[in-house]
């Protein structure tokens, strides 16, 4: 069962993880108001999809794997969705 | 090691073979790590209500969060996750030195990690900024700036205890090697501490930005 897999791809995705980083610092300290959140959001998700689509590769061979970890997310978003729902609507009351 | 022996020597009841026993423990440990993902969604939550009820106060705490070195950690632990890679890869082909070599690696940037989490903790205490009665920092937003630096404390504390467990499971790991244990053929521990170990990583790639880079841009 001994196969030699290519270790290049780990590599390529630590590079990339850097560089990602490094992008996230320098567009951290940009002026962009609001699109600073959406841009390190969005930065963050980009490194953590390298994480599990590289990184996690081996242990990623059940699909059921994928329904529990797409389950924890969702319900992340549940969360995440119906308490900002209340928060956004009604925060000019609560803040003077 | 015939396949007999192997067989022998890891299959544990209730398991018929060892692919199947291998493939529950990996559900195990997603479905873990779906909990852990609500387990931190709960400060994911609350720092997004505070962060919308008091943006100013918010991006006055984020400045004095110490972000050459949360900067200097985040690569650390990317680094220590392309280890614990190459310690499963190295496994899969049956190289168990070597994958001893790299567990020891990545549990060694963990160590260093936490290190330099301690430093920061030090430098933040010493500046007033610990919640309750340690909590000196005065200001318009001092109140803000406290309820940041609680969620920053209880954030970061929590992900360095996941660390911690995750170092204690990389030592359990080498130590299990040396009394003979994971091959090429069964590994489910290693595969199953590297995703966890993976998880904790992706849990601080996103505290990083909405902790240190908060409020850089003004």
């Amino acid at each position: 069962m001994t196969r030699a897999e290519p270790r290049r791809p780990l590599y390529f995705a630590w590079a990339a993880l850097m560089s990602l980083l490094a992008l996230t610092i320098f567009g951290g300290y940009l002026k962009l108001g609001g699109a600073n959140l959406f841009i390190s959001v969005a930065i963050a998700t980009a490194k953590a999809a390298i994480i599990i689509a590289i990184f996690m590769k081996p242990a990623r061979e059940l699909r059921l794997g994928w329904v529990f970890s797409l389950g924890g997310i969702f319900f992340l978003l549940i969360m995440l969705g119906l308490t900002g729902a209340d928060y956004l609507t009604r925060a000019q009351d609560l803040v003077p | 090691m015939t396949e007999r022996h192997i067989v022998e020597k890891e299959l544990a009841e209730p398991y018929a073979d060892l692919r199947h026993q291998k493939q529950t423990a990996n559900l195990g440990v997603w479905a873990f790590l779906s909990t852990e993902v609500l387990f931190f969604s709960g400060l994911l939550t609350a720092y997004s209500v505070y962060r919308f009820l008091y943006p100013q106060g918010f991006a006055e705490a984020g400045r004095h969060t110490e972000v050459l070195l949360g900067s200097i950690n985040t690569g650390v632990l990317l680094t220590s996750s392309l280890f614990m890679a190459l310690a499963v890869h190295a496994i899969r082909s049956g190289a168990r030195r070597l994958m001893m070599l790299f567990l020891l690696i990545t549990a060694l940037l963990g160590l260093a990690f936490l290190g330099i989490k301690i430093l920061e903790y030090y430098k933040e205490i010493g500046e007033g900024l610990l919640p309750g009665v340690f909590f000196t920092y005065a200001g318009p937003y001092a109140h803000t700036v406290e309820i940041f630096f609680f969620i920053y404390f209880m954030a970061t504390g929590i992900h360095a205890l996941h660390l911690s467990i995750g170092i204690g499971a990389l030592f359990f790991l080498i130590w299990r090697t040396r009394c003979g244990s994971f091959t090429a053929e069964y590994h489910a521990g290693v595969e199953g501490v590297g995703l966890y170990w993976h998880f904790v990583d992706a849990v601080w790639v996103f505290i990083y930005p909405l902790i240190y880079l908060l409020g850089r841009n003004t």
